[in-house]
């Protein structure tokens, strides 16, 4: 049954969206035929616009859709998106100025860069470009599967229409790069602010308030079992230390204008936790309301749709929609990025000017987003939401590359190249060994202990840096004694923030004078 | 390294308290006591998503956070608007 009413409120916004969109590419104006322009919106973005993107990157419509879900299916766990979402913060604060400082004078765009140049290393480099890629490549095909499921909720034929929302996504992506998405982002943020608000207060008073919704919930669902607490905060810790990896989280703090906004936002972002959080509370209404819905996924359509009159149906599908298109633009921005600075010049065509940059970058995001829609089109959407699943643990692999590599300085190239493999392939087989279960847990056998369910990212990355410590120490150890026996051929120590042909003359990394 | 700016470095340490609050689901994931019909498990959390943000928020400030790094003249703190095309 197509829901006529929905569909017009939803068909309105959508435009209000695509106008926007095309119009981003006038807003602030730089030369988009540069890739600082087109994909990093020439790091101009303040306080505020940074808070906007950010929000409407990280907290995806697969996140509205999947969060909720996971608390109706599954109960308490389910909830780990919000300790999740605390502790990500803080270790942002700590950690993302330094990084954001590092690339804006050396002129990084993508985190990729910042590894080639730290570690002088385009083996590692490219390790961590195919990484993104990859990590990445599944969540952009989950956006568009959120939009599916929103539209499938207004009985229109799905294919058809979700072939014209790409569209628009695809072009104005085209056209005006980053600042596209930042721009939809003040949109899409304000409908999921209002969604989320009229949700949380109109739907318990339907049901007749928090206290009879809590009543209904079976008490299995409500708390977490004693055994799954070692489940729930490595789950947490996991994808705390994971987020801020994805080439489209990053993207968002190289684009920032300064080190001070980005700790501004740290404080200012868990606006978007707390929504989070109480959007997966919906899970818990939507048990109370007794729905049952085919597919859990659908759990949250399903409930606007029982609950919302028509018309504000409508406006809440298109706030998902809408969710869908900016982190999905953004990803494809940030996956361009990768592929064309790190591995489309350095392997294939080494001397692009400028132009030709932002050119290779606005075509592979094009061909990115097509690879997606595709996906979504023909193959299950637990393909997509299982290689998802996987792109955590992969993308938490980058973890000494990018992050420890800023405090930790004798970090040996070969040594994270070894640890990105061993928690990279103990990752993988934990995943296939686990038979792909939707949780992304796995108990350790260790001689004398059989640990609870952990999560494979948590545990892989602990192994990879304990083999990036261990052999750096080694590889140290080994040069000192070299030296020592008094081997003059060895090469001098490579100091990172020297060698480098994008700048001369040596970068400071401590505050300007 | 870590308190380059402001000096006060000790101020980073607050930052382990939202992890330390949601890290061990033992000291949560209880029922009782309830807010207004919602379980202890549900509303801590929350709780901790603003909280969290204070914290954060309060070593920003200690750090000397007010002072804005120097910016470049051809960008205006004024462009953080939205200005017409």
């Amino acid at each position: 049954v197509i829901e006529y009413e929905a569909l017009a409120v939803f068909v309105v916004l959508f435009l209000v969206v695509t106008v926007v969109g095309f119009m981003a590419a006038r807003w602030r104006s730089g030369d988009l035929n540069l890739l600082e322009e087109w994909g990093l919106a020439g790091r101009k973005f303040g306080t505020v616009i940074t808070w906007f993107l950010l929000g409407g990157d990280l907290y995806t419509a697969y996140t509205f859709i999947a969060v909720p879900a996971v608390v109706f299916g599954s109960g308490a766990i389910g909830f780990f998106a919000v300790p999740y979402t605390i502790m990500v913060y803080p270790l942002v604060f700590a950690v993302m100025p330094r990084l954001w400082r590092i690339a804006k004078e050396r002129g990084h765009i993508t985190p990729a860069d910042f590894v080639r140049d730290h570690f002088d290393s385009q083996a590692l480099a490219l390790i961590v470009a195919v990484t993104g890629i990859v990590a990445t490549m599944p969540y952009i095909a989950l956006q568009i599967y959120g939009i599916q499921v929103v539209l499938s909720q207004m009985g229109i034929p799905v294919e058809v229409s979700l072939i014209v929302a790409f569209i628009v996504l695809a072009v104005f992506t085209y056209l005006s790069g980053l600042r596209a998405p930042a721009l939809i982002a003040l949109v899409k943020d304000a409908l999921i602010y209002v969604t989320v608000l009229v949700a949380v207060i109109y739907i318990p008073i339907k049901l007749g308030g928090y206290g009879a919704i809590f009543q209904k919930v079976p008490a299995a669902k409500l708390t977490l079992a004693p055994a799954a607490y070692i489940s729930y905060s490595t789950l947490a810790l996991g994808s705390a230390l994971a987020l801020f990896l994805y080439p489209h989280a990053l993207i968002g703090v190289f684009s920032s204008r300064s080190a001070n906004a980005i700790r501004r936002n740290a404080a200012l972002l868990p606006a978007y936790s707390l929504v989070l959080g109480l959007l997966a509370t919906l899970g818990w209404m939507a048990i109370a309301a007794g729905l049952h819905p085919k597919n859990a996924n659908q759990v949250i359509p399903l409930l606007f749709d029982r609950m919302f009159p028509g018309w504000f149906a409508g406006f809440a599908f298109a706030a998902v929609a809408i969710g869908a298109l900016v982190p999905a633009s953004v990803m494809s921005i940030a996956a361009a990025n990768l592929f064309n600075r790190n591995i489309w010049q350095p392997y294939v065509h080494r001397d692009e000017s400028p132009r030709e940059e932002s050119r290779v970058s606005r075509i592979v995001s094009l061909l990115v987003k097509v690879g997606a829609l595709i996906f979504i089109l023909i193959a299950p959407a637990q393909f997509a939401i299982t290689f998802q699943l996987a792109g955590g643990v992969l993308i938490v692999q980058t973890l000494p590359a990018v992050i420890l590599a800023l405090y930790v300085g004798w970090l040996h190239r070969y040594a994270v190249i070894a640890g990105w493999v061993a928690g990279t392939a103990w990752g993988v087989w934990m995943l296939i060994d686990g038979g792909y279960k939707s949780s992304a847990l796995y108990a350790l056998h260790l001689p004398g202990l059989t640990t609870g369910k952990l999560y494979i990212g948590l545990t892989s990355v602990i192994l990879n840096l304990l083999v990036v410590l261990v052999g750096s120490g080694v590889m140290s150890l080994i040069r000192g004694g070299l030296r020592r026996a008094g081997a003059r051929w060895l090469p001098r120590r490579h100091h990172p923030r020297r060698v480098d042909s994008m700048r001369s003359g040596p970068a400071q990394v401590g505050p300007p004078p | 390294m870590l308190g380059r700016r402001g000096g006060a470095s000790w101020a980073y340490l607050l930052l382990l308290v939202p992890v330390v609050a949601v890290i061990f689901p033992p000291l949560y994931a209880h029922h009782d006591p309830t807010l207004s019909g919602v379980p202890f498990y549900v509303w801590y959390q929350l709780l901790w998503t603003v909280a969290g943000a204070l914290f954060v928020g309060a070593v920003y400030l200690i750090q000397g956070g007010g002072e804005e790094e120097p910016a470049s003249p051809d960008r205006p703190d004024s462009k953080d608007r939205l200005s017409p095309p």
